[in-house]
């Protein structure tokens, strides 16, 4: 058909060596730049830009297409090997992916995180090929109403990460909300919570809450445990069984319509999508236990539905010329500059343009993948770095990295003070990830919520008559009942006797 | 030992002092200038900030660095830079949202907004008002008369409180005499959200600069009802401009330029106005710009600096009667 | 442990009341700006009252495992240092302020002689301000120094 040949003809233009070299330095730069903590896909295109000044269009946009996959990809690397997320997208990766390299599976954990990121954006750019104007139309429908119902069944997921005490999980999770609503509201141009103080004005920036949180609370964790290196022992091995492989192809899948349908949905961020698409794999698989603790499947889950987010976020950018993430906003804006006209147009007036990105962007999927998979062995020897190193380096790159988010100072402090927070919070054995879970939705939650209530002059109507709102509300209501269910329904005993093994991280 | 540590330490601290007073010192810039932009990447003033910075840094021969510090709507940024040393060195984006309509609508600002030196405006963006591509409406004067005869059943969408939608829709209710709680208000994190919802139908209408709107109304998901512009944009002819549609006095729209920390040495000032009036009339530049569905509109420091006051004058009533000074 | 039950209790009153406060101070409507503060304000005194009126049934209160005097030190020290950087680099710059902050770092975490901990503090700071200050142009703070 048309689209086909339109592809193939895409091909043929991307494969030419100019363009291949572009999109192998794009996503070497977007790799590297990803793996940079703080230093997200957004400002790394933002950064990068300038150097695509000198290339004609199509190279250009092929390399920033390129940097774009790279940067999603490569947080991540250190989410897995030193639990840094790099961008918020990776948060998920480190519950398991942590958990695995201090297991000495560092090898297996980062392959499979690279497989399942070539399987799902590959499967996730095809949805892109073939079903991209519909699949837009479909976005529009998707209103304040619905993503109110989306956050209410991603809020649901906290019941699984609360760990042994559903109590102290709701605890960190309201915790996570009470800094979500510090700064200005947007709605009223009102100040909330910020005692007066310019800082906290500009709100707390979740990335630099996630660095203490996860690196820095982890670095004074392992200073008392006196930790030698991440993990000592020589490694196991660097690729993941084949069996291991097969169970994950499930969760690939999975991940990949969670992901893409998600992706294409403006507004819906890529945390909160991994969040949902782990909580899933959680819920169907049969070692659920293991999740939270080294299961293979929940590093493929979350890094499959990030590159099954990236593709399905190019759905809308391209066909309707709305970017539906900021990363994306600053790739539309370097498409803009070199002349690409996002929208229903564009795949009419520039079809070659279009198809030879999209046909870059397989390559690109691939590219990645031969990259880093020889790097694996690279990175996972990194564990083995004596902590007296790793320790000040994990803690030097959470400073730059929470300072660069915003280039503020201030975040440096934010840091800081959830790191000597969540090494309290492991004390005391309240868990820190629905804190974080809540930080990335209760502002959603809130928008969409006012939103709605706008759209009706006050009145809460519309949550309760639109059907894809009330499909989706009444489907977190589900899950929510399920997921006590199936935390209450073990016999006493069995929880006696784990005593506290059962704590999530 | 000791004392020869003092006499160390005394010539390090004396050689640090020594560079400071700027004697003869060599032409500005002799080193990289940064450009603070209060918001983050992407949106419409961090790429007219890029386009001017790579413009200008090429003709200089010395970096400009686009540095986005985003926070409360721009306060973050812009504090950071009108509290910093006015060497030149430290410059800013500035635009309608971080000046005139931020006084407007927040009482208390750590930084007094006038205190501030401008150095010239680049671009103006602009605003449209829209509705969706089959809204029944035909005209502005249509959706005022539907909008008296239904109040509070439309709904308009906007991007924060200092967006030019937030003053630019209750400016067009005032001069139709409309209350205005008329509408309903939705508000959004930013432009490209409230044009999404508008293409979808979760709003009715929304007034956005040209560089949000554009593409959309190209993909004739949303249609443009009028254009606070003296004449038609290029590759819009269908949308007029609004005095020809009976609304000579809406005048709100975004704008672009450049500013920065109070007492700018004149020299920083005149090179900086001297090469953006070049920019705005160099070909390629304008090509650019229009890439990114800017129009170049220049105005030196003078000029720039009454213009502000004037904005200042007709927002901050604006802000009063909406009530939304906090 | 109870005792960390009842503190936890007693922060997220605090909490309930503060964002009660705070919400009433905003208010202005049904699903205005002290509506989300207000639901966390009910939110944070409803979970208070789970940790300051529960009695644990049949939950194990294993002690806080906090840390041994030993690590007491090396935790303090280290956190210690992580808040005197902090404090310090936007008045001695980058440059000095991290290397200081590494070899006293590296030097606590493991036995490591001076002139190690000074190649390595040089190493990683020069080394990072390379990549961010001069790669990506990062706006790192300069000291008094000019540095």
């Amino acid at each position: 058909m048309a689209t086909f040949d339109l592809l193939v003809n895409g091909f043929s233009q991307a494969l030419t060596p100019t363009n291949l070299l572009f999109a192998l330095i794009g996503s070497i730069l977007g790799t590297l730049v990803g793996v940079l903590p703080g230093i997200g896909p957004t400002s790394g295109i933002a950064i990068l830009l300038p150097l695509t000044s000198f290339l004609p269009p199509t190279p250009a946009i092929i390399m920033l297409a390129a940097i774009y996959y790279g940067a999603m990809y490569g947080g991540s690397t250190t989410a897995i090997l030193v639990n840094i997320p790099g961008e918020l997208s990776s948060v998920v990766t480190t519950l398991d992916g942590y958990q695995m390299a201090r297991q000495g599976r560092a090898g297996p954990a980062l392959a499979i995180a690279a497989i399942s990121s070539f399987v799902a954006g590959t499967m996730g750019i095809i949805g892109l090929t073939f079903f991209a104007p519909p699949l837009a139309e479909v976005a529009l429908q998707i209103g304040p109403p619905e993503y109110f119902g989306l956050v209410i069944l991603a809020l649901s997921v906290v019941v699984s990460l609360s760990g042994k005490s559903l109590l102290k999980g709701f605890a960190s999770a309201a915790f996570g909300a009470f800094v979500a609503l510090i700064g200005i509201d947007l709605t009223s141009g009102q100040k909330r919570f910020t005692l007066g103080n310019t800082e906290l004005v500009g709100g707390v920036d979740f990335i630099a809450v996630i660095i203490g949180l996860f690196a820095i609370a982890e670095v004074l964790r392992n200073i008392e445990e006196a930790t030698p290196s991440i993990y000592s022992a020589p490694l196991k091995s660097l690729m993941p069984k084949l069996k291991e492989l097969w169970e994950c192809t499930g969760a690939m899948l999975r991940a990949t319509g969670v992901g893409f349908f998600l992706g294409i949905l403006p507004g819906c961020t890529p945390g909160a999508i991994s969040f949902i698409a782990y909580d899933l794999e959680k819920r169907v698989s049969k070692n659920k236990d293991q999740f939270g603790k080294g299961a293979i499947q929940g590093v493929a889950a979350p890094e499959g539905a990030n590159n099954a987010t990236t593709s399905g976020g190019f759905v809308p950018l391209l066909a309707l010329g709305i970017p539906p993430t900021p990363a994306l906003a600053v790739l539309l804006s370097g498409f803009m500059i070199y002349g690409l006209q996002p929208g229903p147009l564009l795949f009419e007036k520039q079809p070659q343009f279009v198809w030879a990105v999209i046909a870059s962007m397989y390559i690109g999927n691939v590219m990645l993948l031969i990259l880093n998979l020889p790097l694996v062995g690279l990175w996972a020897k990194m564990v083995a770095v004596p902590y007296y190193i790793m320790g000040p380096m994990i803690l030097l790159f959470s400073f730059i990295g929470a300072f660069s988010v915003r280039n503020n100072f201030f975040d440096v402090w934010t840091a800081l003070f959830f790191g000597f927070l969540g090494y309290l919070m492991d004390k005391v054995k309240v868990p820190t990830t629905p804190m974080v879970l809540s930080l990335i939705l209760i502002p959603m939650l809130e928008s969409a919520l006012r939103q709605s209530l706008s759209m009706a002059a006050g009145s809460p109507v519309l949550l309760f008559t639109r059907p894809l709102t009330l499909i989706f509300l009444i489907a977190g209501v589900l899950m929510t009942i399920f997921s006590l269910y199936a935390r209450y329904r073990k016999p006493k005993i069995k929880e006696h006797l784990l005593g506290d093994k059962e704590e999530a991280k | 030992m000791k004392k020869s540590l003092w006499l160390f330490s005394f010539f390090v601290l004396i050689l640090a002092i020594l560079p400071c007073p700027a004697q003869s010192a060599p032409a500005y810039p002799t080193k990289p200038i940064e450009m603070i932009i209060g918001f983050g990447p992407g949106g419409a003033a961090d790429v007219t900030a890029r386009l001017v910075a790579g413009y200008v840094s090429k003709k200089w021969g010395q970096p400009i660095n686009v540095i986005n510090m985003p926070g409360a709507s721009g306060i973050i940024g812009t504090r950071h830079t009108l509290t910093a040393k006015a060497d030149g060195y430290t410059l800013m984006m500035d635009n309608h949202a971080v000046s005139a309509m931020l006084a407007a609508s927040q009482i208390d600002l750590p930084f007094k907004w006038e205190n501030r030196t401008v150095i010239a405006r680049v671009t103006v963006d602009p605003v449209f008002y829209l509705v969706k591509q089959d809204s029944p409406w035909k005209d502005l004067k249509e959706v005022a008369e539907n909008i008296r005869k239904n109040p509070k059943v439309f709904r308009w969408g906007v991007a924060g409180v200092t967006a030019v939608g937030a003053f630019a829709m209750p400016q067009f209710l005032e001069v139709n005499n409309l209350p205005f709680d008329s509408l309903n208000r939705v508000v959004f994190k930013s432009g490209a959200e409230v044009v999404t919802a508008l293409a979808g139908g979760h709003i009715d209408l929304a007034a956005q600069q040209y560089s949000e709107a554009t593409g959309l109304i190209l993909a004739k998901k949303v249609r443009g009802l009028a254009v606070v512009n003296p004449e038609r944009l290029p590759g819009l002819p269908d949308v007029p401009p609004a005095k020809e549609v009976g609304y000579p006095n809406l005048n709100v729209y975004g704008w672009q330029g450049v500013s920065g920390p109070p007492k700018l040495p004149p020299e920083v000032v005149d090179k900086w106005a001297k090469s953006l009036e070049e920019a705005c009339k160099d070909p390629a530049f304008l090509e650019q710009a229009a890439k990114i569905y800017k129009v170049l509109a220049y105005l030196g420091p003078k000029e720039f600096w009454e213009f502000m006051q004037e904005e200042y004058k007709r927002y901050l009533p604006l802000a009063i009667k909406m009530g939304i000074r906090k | 442990m109870s005792v960390a039950d009842r503190i936890l209790g007693i922060i997220l009153l605090l909490l309930a009341l503060v964002c009660l406060v705070e919400g009433i101070r905003v208010w202005d409507g049904m699903g205005g700006t002290g509506f989300m503060p207000v639901i966390m304000g009910v939110v944070f005194g409803t979970l208070s009252l789970g940790f300051l009126v529960s009695r644990s049934q049949n939950r194990e209160s294993p002690p806080i495992p906090w840390p041994t005097k030993g690590n007491w030190q090396k935790i303090g020290f280290i956190s210690l240092s992580l808040v005197l950087y902090t404090l310090l680099v936007p008045w001695i710059g980058y440059l000095i302020g991290t290397t200081l902050f590494l070899i006293g770092l590296v030097r606590a975490m493991g036995r490591v002689r001076w002139g190690y901990g000074l190649i390595f503090g040089l190493v990683a700071t020069g080394f990072t301000y390379i990549i961010f200050k001069i790669w990506l142009n990062m706006p790192f703070p300069v000291g008094f120094l000019g540095v």
